[in-house]
């Protein structure tokens, strides 16, 4: 672990309280090599003004009544729940695989419908050979050929 | 270090015990999702009541490898991201106040403290929140708003308790920094 970073965990935990007055010197004496943590050590034991600002932050008064009668639902829609879960979990990944699978089989080579393929590019081949030699034949014959 | 400690909640892995610990848990965790979907403008009471259905559904899953607490705290900041990503998925995902500031929230001089300290201070807190990226937005709501351990939050965020503690200093300084532009000072 280096230098910086050992020393940004202990002024979390100098920030958190967590350091006796001992460990604090010993800290403060290690930062006086490195001016801009020693700096930032400063500025972030002023603290910061989070946890007051949200003390007042509360849930409607009803709301633990509200997720209790939904909870009292789910109980009675649990087996529905499961039943999406293990569809999701299960049959939609064993589907998936099904069609990889099939999709694999497509891919992989001499699967796949590429003999039927060469075998017409290699006929088509041989009919130009055939309509070429024709030609030939018909320049030497002194006779022209239309193709 | 933490308010609400392990032994406040009977973890008997089943509904019983979430139910019971609802009272308490409630507003707890209302608070941390409020803090994560900082100016997101989704809706804090649903997604807060969707993430305890979510746990209370899925308490078979919950193995006791962390206390029930901090396992709906994780459930709960999942429930949070899901919701802001498929927002932002959507192309919706604005910092409602933010884009239209209200006249009520004009931003003071920052030479001015008065003025942001005369304000609520909520506002400022929250859109500097919105600016951290989540992983530090997480660490200060876990720890700022929620006074969660170090161990606590490592166990929430899945990370070692050193990345906890640094990603902790980054963010307060982040936070400062984006609070001192506001004019708002401790």
């Amino acid at each position: 672990m280096n230098d910086i970073k050992r020393l940004e965990e202990r002024i979390t935990e100098a920030i958190d309280g967590l350091l006796s007055d001992q460990q604090l010197s010993a800290l403060e004496g290690d930062l006086q090599h490195y001016p801009e943590l020693l700096n930032e050590y400063r500025m972030q034991m002023g603290g910061l003004p989070v946890r007051s600002s949200y003390a007042n932050v509360q849930p409607d008064p009803f709301a633990v009544s509200r997720l209790r009668q939904k909870m009292r639902s789910a109980n009675q829609d649990q087996w529905q729940y499961d039943a999406i879960r293990i569809f999701k979990r299960y049959v939609l990944a064993s589907g998936l695989g099904v069609i990889l699978f099939f999709v694999a089989l497509h891919v992989i080579p001499g699967t796949t419908n590429d003999n039927d393929m060469i075998d017409d590019e290699i006929s088509i081949m041989f009919e130009s050979l055939e309509q070429d030699a024709l030609s030939w034949s018909d320049i030497e014959n002194g006779t022209t050929s239309k193709r | 270090m933490s308010v609400l400690r392990d032994d406040d909640i009977t973890e008997t892995g089943d509904h019983v015990a979430l139910g019971q610990a609802l009272e308490r848990l409630y507003p707890r965790v209302y608070r941390a999702v409020a803090g994560i979907t900082a100016g997101s403008g989704l809706d804090v009471d649903d997604l807060t009541q969707e993430a305890f259905l979510k746990a209370y559904r899925n308490i078979d899953s919950f193995r006791g490898d962390s206390s029930l607490y901090t396992w709906t705290y994780r459930i709960a900041r999942n429930v949070c991201l899901d919701a802001m990503r498929r927002r932002k998925f959507r192309g919706q995902f604005i910092f409602d106040w933010f884009k239209q500031p209200d006249s009520d929230y004009e931003f003071p001089d920052p030479s001015n403290t008065d003025v942001a300290e005369n304000k609520d201070t909520r506002y400022w807190i929250d859109k500097a929140l919105a600016r951290l990226p989540e992983d530090f937005r997480s660490v200060i709501v876990f720890r700022e708003i929620q006074d969660l351990s170090y161990h606590e939050i490592s166990q929430i965020l899945d990370i070692p308790e050193g990345t906890v503690k640094s990603r902790l200093f980054k963010a307060r300084k982040m936070m400062r920094e984006q609070l001192e532009l506001y004019g708002v000072t401790p």
